[in-house]
């Protein structure tokens, strides 16, 4: 059996049932490539009685897909992924192979940013656009900002997932995507815009905050993982929580309640 | 004795070129070429006063570092005043023994006359008689030196009637050949007559000599020779003071080698293959101040102050500081930054340098040895003097490191430099060991390299033994292959195929570049290779191996986006192929269609480059892959009875013969071998030819390995690297 677990964003997320999942399997790979975790070491404690394994990118991808399909035939294996195991990070490609092979699969979800950043920030879930991740592959940026004004002309959010590359110990910090967006920005109007900065979401640390994209990056976050959500159409209601969950400057919040974007 | 000179007199005398001689010396190895530059340059150099108030308060003048410093320069230039009239004589460097092939006939170019220095007893040798006709060839005209001829009195104990015998049979010898070898027009007209004075005897050592006319006129006679050597070292000053050396050379020079616009109206027309009819031809003929410029470089090095020096002959026109000028094999414009001559063997600036003049010109960085530089308004038409092979890949390879740490900087620059002076070396860094590596054409072009680090930059380096570096390259076209990211997220749909000829001779020559205009590039190579219109519109990357990458597909979403991460893959994959992780070269590589995930997070390097590659090296192990291996061209001269052994030598070494010409009792052989069979060659010929064989090596081209040596090869260059002996196959680079 193949069981894709996934953590949330720290030890305490971990649901009753991926704990059980956890105690009866024979193996675990804990996938340490696709996002930042904290409580590692937490983890280590629950399965260090039995056969487990820190995983990179080759374990879990490419070839490492049919070896670990192959070993789930015979054992319990369960994979441990910080979030949710198919959102954003996704091992669906596991998941196929498994079925394929007529493996059996059982996933237990976690918190995924996806959802945690709506109900955080007390935007509309229903108007959320494409969600993209801004990388650090240069030609990423104007994609990025085309299809924040897709989202927008339709009136949608868009969520833009910052660039995390555990393999070189790098992430991109929210001040780094505003200057990245900016620069790409040749219709200019980004800059005027609202936008929330999300560092460590879900994280013991977690600090959010709205303001105009231009000053999005002058404050002062806790390290990545970063995101940012470029909001489209705001009703009313989304403009308060913006200003009251996420300490949206007054003089802006005014102007918005005003007249609304 | 130098001469002390404003520069400013100089350049007087260089505009009018009745007073300007362009000169190089050739001999047999040890004959005295060396000892005669050496000389002259002591005894006739040419000083700017400002140079000559420091040269002596550093004692510049020192014989060894004069002696380097005919080493190092790529021109001296010499003074002399003929019947009141003064002169400059530039004395170019022409390259002996070693690479006789290009680099000789280049400045053989540059050059008007040749002083022919022949060791007395030794007599005319096997590389006298071929740089003699190589230089008849190209039209230059000859002067004899006959020297040393103090051991004829000191070792070989000869009468002075014995000592005119045997200089009537040199001279003899000499006539005989330049009767076989000169043009035509020149047969007689260019025979040596020592009464006129076109033969001088005496020691470069010794610094002494004289000519018949000299002789008759200063009342010398051979007894006085023999009498003054007799008489021991305290004697010598006499004879240098009444026969100098140099001035009864340069009087030679002077009188018989051709002024450069003498020279020029008979000699383009061989150095030179363009249209004779065209403007351009017409300035070169007549040596031109005011035509379009036209220089052909001979020399290029690194000063360490002003970079990079371009020295070579102006043919037409005028070399100005500031202008911009043409480069017709680097294909681009440069600006002139300054202009110089040479004082002796220094640089001096100047305003500007004319017709049958040699120029240092500073500002040219991308010229390299044998570039042609023209003005800008002919560079559309520009016939260059030769067409240079640009070679920017590693076929000999040796990791390199200083022997004491502390002068790793010192030999990264000086390694560079090198690597300018001499294009076909290139200097590379391997990112994952920091190591140095050297690459060259051959083996003993690489051991050249190191002798140079040493003598001139005193550096002593530590050296892997040399590696050739082979290519991958295949035979057959390939299926279309799935190449899948590792997330299973990105499928590329690629096959590969053979480049043609034509194609690699195009992008090979730089006629069609990556960067050039798409549309011009596409009807090129429709036009000259047969590409397929539309194939050819869709070029998307040419690497520097000679491989190339071509869109075939329509309307796939996000391709645009991830462009550059797919050429970046496919630019890896041909660095390091699936036979042996040595090069790619010659493939086409063709994406036929493709499925691209919607967000950036997953189709990111780090899942593309394995797409693109698994893609690639699965259809190249289906395409009868195989290895290229560097060839190496020989020109060979050697007396005609050693054909035999030559032949015999070439063939064992898995080479052939491609041509043998019949010149008289010589015979020239062209031949190819592989560079992996070509270490011992210099030794081997060497001993089958009694050391009368001189030969130049450059490299040919590559060529498939013979099938019977393939899976060895592959199995030693893996096991070199660390690798298991047997190749991958298909099946690895493809998914479930
Ligand atoms: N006896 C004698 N030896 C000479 C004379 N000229 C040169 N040599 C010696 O011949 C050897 C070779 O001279 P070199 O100039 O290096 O010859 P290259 O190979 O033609 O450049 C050196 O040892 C010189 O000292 C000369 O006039 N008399
Ligand atoms: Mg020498």
């Amino acid at each position: 059996m193949l069981i894709l677990i996934g953590l949330g964003m720290k030890f305490e997320d971990l649901t009753l049932e991926a704990v059980d999942y956890i105690k009866g399997a024979d193996v675990v790979y804990i996938d340490t490539y696709t996002n930042i975790y904290e409580d590692y070491n937490k983890l280590i404690d629950l399965v260090k009685s039995k056969e487990y394994k820190l995983a990179s990118r080759s374990d879990l991808e490419g070839e490492g897909i049919s070896r670990i399909v192959e070993e789930a035939s015979r054992k319990n294996v369960a994979i441990l992924v910080p979030g949710d195991p198919l959102i954003a990070t996704t091992h669906e490609a596991l998941r196929v192979e498994a079925a394929r092979k007529g493996v059996k699969v059982v996933v237990v979800n976690g918190l995924s940013i996806a959802t945690l950043a709506f109900s955080r920030t007390g935007l509309h879930f229903y108007k959320l656009g494409r969600t993209i991740t801004l990388t650090y592959n240069k030609e990423s940026a104007e994609y990025v900002v085309n299809a924040i004004y897709d989202n927008i002309s339709r009136g949608l959010h868009t969520l833009v997932l910052l660039d995390i590359k555990v393999e070189e110990s790098r992430a991109m910090s929210i001040p780094e995507a505003v200057g990245i967006l900016l620069e790409s920005d040749k219709r200019g109007l980004l800059g005027e815009r609202v936008a929330v900065g999300i560092a460590r979401l879900g994280f013991r640390d977690e600090f959010i905050v709205a303001d105009l994209t231009r000053n999005l990056g002058n404050y002062a976050y806790p390290p990545p993982p970063h995101s940012i959500i470029i909001p489209g159409d705001l009703h009313f209601m989304e403009v308060e929580s913006l200003r009251y969950n996420c300490r949206l400057p007054i003089g802006v919040y005014e102007k918005l309640a005003g007249r609304r974007i | 004795m130098v001469k002390y000179k404003q520069t400013s007199d100089v350049l007087k005398i260089m505009k009018n070129l009745e007073q300007v001689r362009n000169i190089g010396i050739t001999a047999h190895v040890d004959h005295g070429k060396t000892t005669l530059s050496d000389s002259l340059l002591a005894m006739a150099g040419l000083l700017s006063e400002k140079i000559a108030g420091q040269a002596l308060a550093l004692d510049y003048l020192d014989i060894e570092q004069k002696r380097q410093m005919t080493v190092k320069a790529a021109n001296v230039s010499l003074y002399h005043e003929y019947k009141g009239k003064p002169y400059v004589i530039n004395l170019i460097d022409t390259p002996g023994h070693v690479d006789f092939q290009s680099k000789t006939i280049r400045a053989l170019r540059v050059i008007d006359g040749a002083i022919v220095v022949v060791d007395a007893v030794e007599g005319v040798m096997t590389q006298t008689e071929m740089y003699l006709r190589v230089a008849l060839e190209e039209m230059v005209r000859p002067v004899l030196f006959i020297n040393k001829i103090d051991r004829l009195i000191k070792e070989l104990k000869l009468s002075p009637s014995e000592i005119q015998q045997r200089l009537v049979q040199i001279i003899k010898d000499i006539n005989t050949l330049i009767a076989e070898y000169a043009e035509k027009e020149f047969r007689s007209a260019w025979q040596l007559d020592p009464a006129k004075g076109q033969v001088i005897f005496g020691s470069a050592r010794d610094r002494w000599g004289f000519s018949v006319p000299m002789a008759q006129q200063k009342g010398i006679k051979f007894s006085d020779v023999v009498d003054v050597y007799q008489r021991g070292k305290e004697a010598l000053p006499e004879l240098q003071k009444i026969a100098p050396l140099h001035e009864a050379i340069l009087d030679a020079v002077v009188k018989y080698v051709p002024n450069p616009r003498e020279a020029q109206a008979y000699r383009i027309k061989k150095i030179w293959h363009g249209d004779l009819n065209s403007p351009v031809a017409k300035a070169m003929l007549e040596a031109d101040p005011n035509g379009p410029l036209v220089m052909l470089v001979n020399d290029v090095r690194v000063d360490p102050h002003a970079g990079l020096v371009a020295t070579g002959r102006v043919y037409s026109g005028t070399v100005r500081a500031g202008e911009e000028l043409w480069l017709v094999n680097a294909r681009m414009k440069q600006r002139v930054l300054q202009v110089g001559l040479y004082m002796g063997p220094y640089r001096e600036l100047a305003d500007e340098i004319s017709a049958g003049n040699i120029a240092a010109v500073l500002g040219l960085d991308k010229a390299r040895s044998g570039e042609t530089v023209c003005s800008l308004e002919v560079k559309d038409t520009m016939t260059p003097f030769e067409k240079l092979r640009m070679i920017t890949e590693s076929v000999v390879t040796v990791a390199v490191e200083p022997k004491d740490p502390s002068q790793l900087t010192k030999l990264i620059d000086a390694l560079h430099k090198l690597s300018i002076e001499d294009p076909s070396l290139i200097v590379k860094i391997n990112e994952e060991t920091g190591e140095f590596l050297l690459s060259g054409v051959g083996t003993l072009h690489i051991e050249i390299a190191l002798t140079l680090l040493k003598d001139l930059y005193g550096l002593d380096v530590v050296a892997t033994p040399p590696v050739i570096v082979y290519r991958e390259s295949i035979r057959a076209s390939s299926r279309v292959f799935e190449g899948k990211s590792p997330n299973k997220h990105n499928k590329l749909y690629i096959s590969v195929a053979p480049l043609d000829e034509n194609t690699i001779r195009l992008i090979q020559d730089r006629i069609v570049t990556e960067d050039m205009d798409p549309r011009d590039r596409a009807k090129i190579l429709r036009e000259q290779a047969g590409w397929d219109a539309d194939e050819a519109r869709r070029i998307w990357a040419i690497d520097d191996n000679i491989n190339v990458f071509v869109d075939m597909t329509s309307g796939v979403q996000y391709l645009r986006d991830v462009k550059d991460t797919i050429l970046q893959g496919f630019r890896l994959a041909m660095r390091e192929g699936p036979l042996a992780m040595e090069p790619v070269r010659g493939v086409k590589v063709i994406l036929h269609d493709a499925v691209i995930h919607e967000d950036p997070a997953h189709r990111g390097p780090a899942q593309l480059f394995p797409a693109v590659r698994n893609a690639i090296y699965a259809g190249m192990l289906t395409s009868r892959p195989t290895l290229l291996e560097p060839i190496l061209k020989l020109d060979i001269r050697t007396p005609m009875e050693f054909i035999g052994n030559i032949s015999t030598i070439i063939t064992k070494k898995r080479g052939r013969l491609i041509e043998v010409q019949q010149l008289g009792n010589l015979s020239r052989i062209i031949a190819e071998i592989p560079v992996s069979e070509s270490f011992t060659i210099a030794e081997e010929l060497r001993s089958a030819t009694a050391g009368k064989a001189i030969w130049g090596q450059e490299f040919s081209r590559w060529a498939p390995v013979p099938d019977s040596i393939l899976t060895d090869l592959i199995a030693k260059i893996r096991e070199r690297k660390g690798l298991k002996p047997e190749p991958p196959k298909p099946e690895d680079f493809l998914g479930p």
